[in-house]
C-alpha cells in the first residue's frame, strides 16, 4: 500500500530530476543562509537570500506534473490533502503572526512554508488513510 | 452508492489489480470502487462498464 503510495506517478525521470532539486535546494540554502551576509550590494544579497526559492518552484512544477498523470482517486486524495494542509495551516498561521503581532511569541517568517508543509505530508496520509 | 464491481470482477476471475491494468488506474481506485469509498467519474465509469459488457445501471446502483 506505501510503495503505491509513494511511487504514484513516479518514474525514474523523476525521480533524477528531484535528486537535482533537492542538490540545487541544498547548495542555495547554504549559500543563503551561511553567505549571505559577505554579499555587500543589496541586489545581490537578495538574489542569494532568494536562491532556494527557484528549485522550490521546481519541486512544485515536478509535482504538478507528476499529480497530472496519476489517476482519479489519487488526483482527489491530493486535493483532499491540500485543503486539509490549508484547513490547519492558514489559521494556524495567522494565530502566530498575531501572537507575533502583540509580542507574546516571536515568530519567523521564514518557518511559514516548512510548517505548511509539515502540515501537507501527514494531510497525505489522512486522505489516502480515507480511501485504504 | 452500491455496485456489482467486486462480483463481476470475482466471476471473471480477475485480481484487483488485473482489474486495475485494465481499466488504467491504481489497485486502490478499483478497492475504494469496491468497498462504497469513491464513486468513479462517468468516463471511468463508462470503461468499467464497457470492460464488463454491461449498461452503468446493471454495475452501479444510485440508490445505494
Amino acid at each position: 500500500m506505501w510503495r503505491e503510495y509513494f511511487c504514484a506517478g513516479t518514474s525514474r525521470r523523476y525521480w533524477w530530476r528531484m535528486a537535482v532539486l533537492m542538490t540545487l535546494y541544498l547548495g542555495a540554502i547554504v549559500l543563503a543562509v551561511r553567505h549571505v551576509h559577505a554579499v555587500e550590494s543589496p541586489l545581490a544579497r537578495a538574489a542569494v537570500a532568494l536562491a532556494p526559492v527557484l528549485p522550490v518552484i521546481g519541486f512544485v512544477l515536478l509535482e504538478f506534473q507528476r499529480i497530472r498523470v496519476t489517476d482519479e482517486l489519487r488526483q482527489r486524495i491530493e486535493l483532499e490533502a491540500c485543503m486539509i494542509a490549508l484547513a490547519i495551516g492558514v489559521p494556524l498561521l495567522l494565530a502566530l503572526g498575531l501572537l507575533d503581532q502583540a509580542g507574546v511569541v516571536q515568530v519567523r517568517m521564514f518557518l511559514a512554508a516548512p510548517v505548511l508543509l509539515a502540515i501537507y505530508v501527514p494531510a497525505q496520509v489522512v486522505a489516502h488513510w480515507r480511501y485504504r | 452508492m452500491n455496485n456489482r464491481v467486486r462480483e463481476l470482477r470475482e466471476a471473471k476471475g480477475w485480481s484487483q489489480g488485473d482489474l486495475a491494468a485494465q481499466l488504467a488506474v491504481s489497485r486502490q481506485t478499483v478497492n475504494a470502487i469496491e468497498t462504497g469509498k469513491y464513486d468513479p467519474s462517468l468516463p471511468l465509469a463508462f470503461r468499467i462498464a464497457k470492460l464488463f459488457r454491461k449498461t452503468i445501471e446493471a454495475i452501479f446502483d444510485p440508490e445505494g
